[in-house]
């Protein structure tokens, strides 16, 4: 694929009356002049900081104790740590989250499916944070003011709640529509 | 056709389509510019707060010379971390669902089929992966969860200029795009090919802000006491612990006790120490201390991991000790705490907040003499200050 120029939004839209969907309506560095300039400016000011804060991290400056004690092995963890949550998002919990959406999608009514989905997506965010809870990863034994609940039962409650609040929502929502039918004329 | 807030009773299309374009293997038209946009923009308000208090936050227990915080209002940090706690995980939601609209971008091939499309793709790099390393190490901290061989106060510090960098970039990038779809008002186009109506559009978003609700109740108790008992999931309970809140760091980790609940010898025979720039150094003992006049004061217990308590506390003015030290101009006094070792066994408390009469050397908490996990016998207190710079079993005050 060649570069091509591109179109501004404004262009777009004034040219096909709907912007198109194969244009690229972007502010890229291949964009318009001011458009142009602000994208590479952009790119290199966030580089700078980017490099600003590796050196950062390199000689511990801020703060009192470096990460880098002894060179090679902190800062092979902290790359590993920083890299794994950039794959584990976008290459195996976002793709699992669609294929479970996809999945409940088909055994769901299509009028209940937004609902649902705002139940789902409470559930696995809800889910996620509390893994460390549940399973009881870290903390610190002669600390009982921290983690002081029962996380178990914590973890349940939070779920039964969030899919009253739908069940709910969805009843009122269904009420509404019905309502807003019997009360416009000729639709 | 009458907007409807739940969708018209039809059929599911079998290609699991929403209605509307579909873009290649991606069905849902919910993969669209606008709704990329309108979670863009309000993860670039909530990352800025969070960025901005945790910068706050890191200023005030690393002061640069440049560098003093006010002791008022007394709630300043208790607010201020409590916003930067609750708004990074109210953030979880926001940042799984932008990336779920925004995936088809991610696949698409080439990946860089000019150089500026290079430069921008590897410049998300340290956006996404900054923004999920943050919340990820955060969320963990608060559970007191360290699976990692690298020092979280550090490396979190880090990471948000990483991820900073990468968002002035993201937003050079997108900001005509993003500018564009906002103004567009409901009508599709732009970089995704997804094209949704305005109702399939707002009941995902009410999905999304649902979830980030939901994670919000279930935490934000640690932080605002009335919702301690809905806040199922909060790593603290602003209640639970030794006369009525929680503790930290405990007597036995910063050893004034041992394993058998012993205390430290030099707790049994305590003096406070005054030393340095002063005009006649002391000694102080708990009886001494006592006899002195005492101040009361109602202020909070602030955590770096977002949770507070309140406590009414009554003890000796800095000020005062200062002042019966003979003690005149200074830059700033470092209250040294008895525990062994640790990052946070000393403090300092710069001439201006010393000045506040409710910096207080505390004898007692809430009507009580200090417990050993508090504190006992002399533990600082002052407002406006982190949890981990209000020293514990203090036994010496050195005046620079």
């Amino acid at each position: 694929m060649t570069a091509e120029p591109t179109e501004t939004a404004e262009t777009a839209t004034a040219e096909t009356g709907t912007p198109s969907s194969t244009a690229e309506v972007t502010s890229e560095g291949t964009g318009a002049g001011p458009e142009r300039v602000v994208f590479w400016v952009s790119m290199a000011v966030g580089a700078a900081i980017v490099v600003f804060a590796l050196n950062g991290l390199r000689t511990g400056r801020g703060i009192d104790r470096p990460m880098i004690s002894d060179g090679s092995i902190v800062v092979g963890t902290f790359a590993k740590f920083f890299v794994i949550s950039a794959v584990l998002i976008d290459v195996v919990l976002i793709p699992l989250a669609a294929g479970i959406g996809y999945l409940a999608k088909r055994a769901v009514p299509a009028r209940a499916w937004p609902v649902v989905r705002a139940g789902l997506f409470a559930t696995g965010t809800l889910l996620l944070y509390a893994y460390a809870l549940v399973f009881d990863k870290g903390g610190k034994s002669f600390l009982p003011s921290l983690r002081p609940r029962d996380y178990h039962s914590g973890l349940l409650w939070a779920l039964v709640v969030t899919w009253l609040v739908a069940a709910l929502a969805f009843g009122v929502m269904g009420l509404l529509d019905r309502r807003r039918r019997d009360t416009v004329p000729g639709d | 056709m009458t907007s409807t807030l739940l969708p018209p009773e039809v059929e599911p299309d079998p290609n699991g389509s929403d209605g509307g374009p579909v873009s290649g293997r991606y069905a849902s038209s919910l993969h669209d510019t606008r709704l990329a946009a309108l979670l863009g923009s309000v993860l670039g308000v909530t990352f800025t707060i969070c960025f901005l208090t945790g910068l706050l936050s890191h200023l005030i227990q690393h002061p640069p010379g440049w560098f003093d915080w006010t002791t008022r209002p007394a709630s300043t940090y208790r607010i201020t971390q409590g916003v930067h706690v609750a708004t990074g995980l109210a953030t979880i939601p926001l940042v799984l669902a932008k990336l779920w609209v925004v995936a088809p971008r991610f696949w698409t091939w080439p990946p860089a089929p000019n150089l500026a499309k290079g430069v921008e793709r590897i410049m998300l790099f340290p956006l996404v992966a900054g923004a999920v390393f943050l919340l990820l190490t955060g969320t963990l901290d608060t559970f007191q969860w360290y699976p990692w061989g690298f020092y979280f106060p550090s490396a979190h510090y880090w990471a948000s200029f990483i991820f900073m960098g990468g968002l002035v970039a993201h937003i050079g990038s997108k900001y005509a795009v993003t500018w564009a779809a906002l103004r567009r008002g409901e009508r599709g186009g732009g970089e995704l090919a997804g094209d949704a109506d305005v109702a399939d559009r707002r009941r995902f978003l009410g999905g999304v802000a649902f979830a980030t609700l939901a994670i919000t109740v279930a935490t934000v108790g640690q932080a605002l006491r009335p919702l301690r008992a809905i806040s199922t999931l909060a790593p603290r309970d602003p209640a639970a612990g030794p006369q009525g809140f929680p503790v930290n760091k405990s007597a036995a980790s910063a050893r004034v006790i041992d394993k058998d609940g012993n205390t430290d010898e030099r707790i049994d025979d305590f003096h406070l120490n005054i030393f340095g720039k002063v005009g006649e150094e002391l000694s102080l003992s708990l009886a001494d201390l006592q006899a002195m006049p005492q101040r009361i004061a109602k202020l909070p217990i602030s955590c770096v991991e977002g949770w507070s308590a309140s406590a009414t506390w009554r003890g000796v003015p800095l000020r005062d000790l200062l002042d019966r030290a003979g003690v005149g101009d200074f830059d700033s006094v470092e209250i040294g705490s008895l525990q062994r070792s640790g990052t946070y066994r000393t403090s300092k408390v710069s001439f201006d907040q010393a000045a506040d009469p409710d910096m207080l050397m505390a004898l007692e908490v809430n009507g009580e003499p200090l417990d050993i996990e508090h504190g006992y016998p002399l533990r600082l207190i002052g407002p406006a200050r982190p949890g981990v710079l209000q020293t514990k079993w203090v036994g010496e005050l050195v005046v620079s």
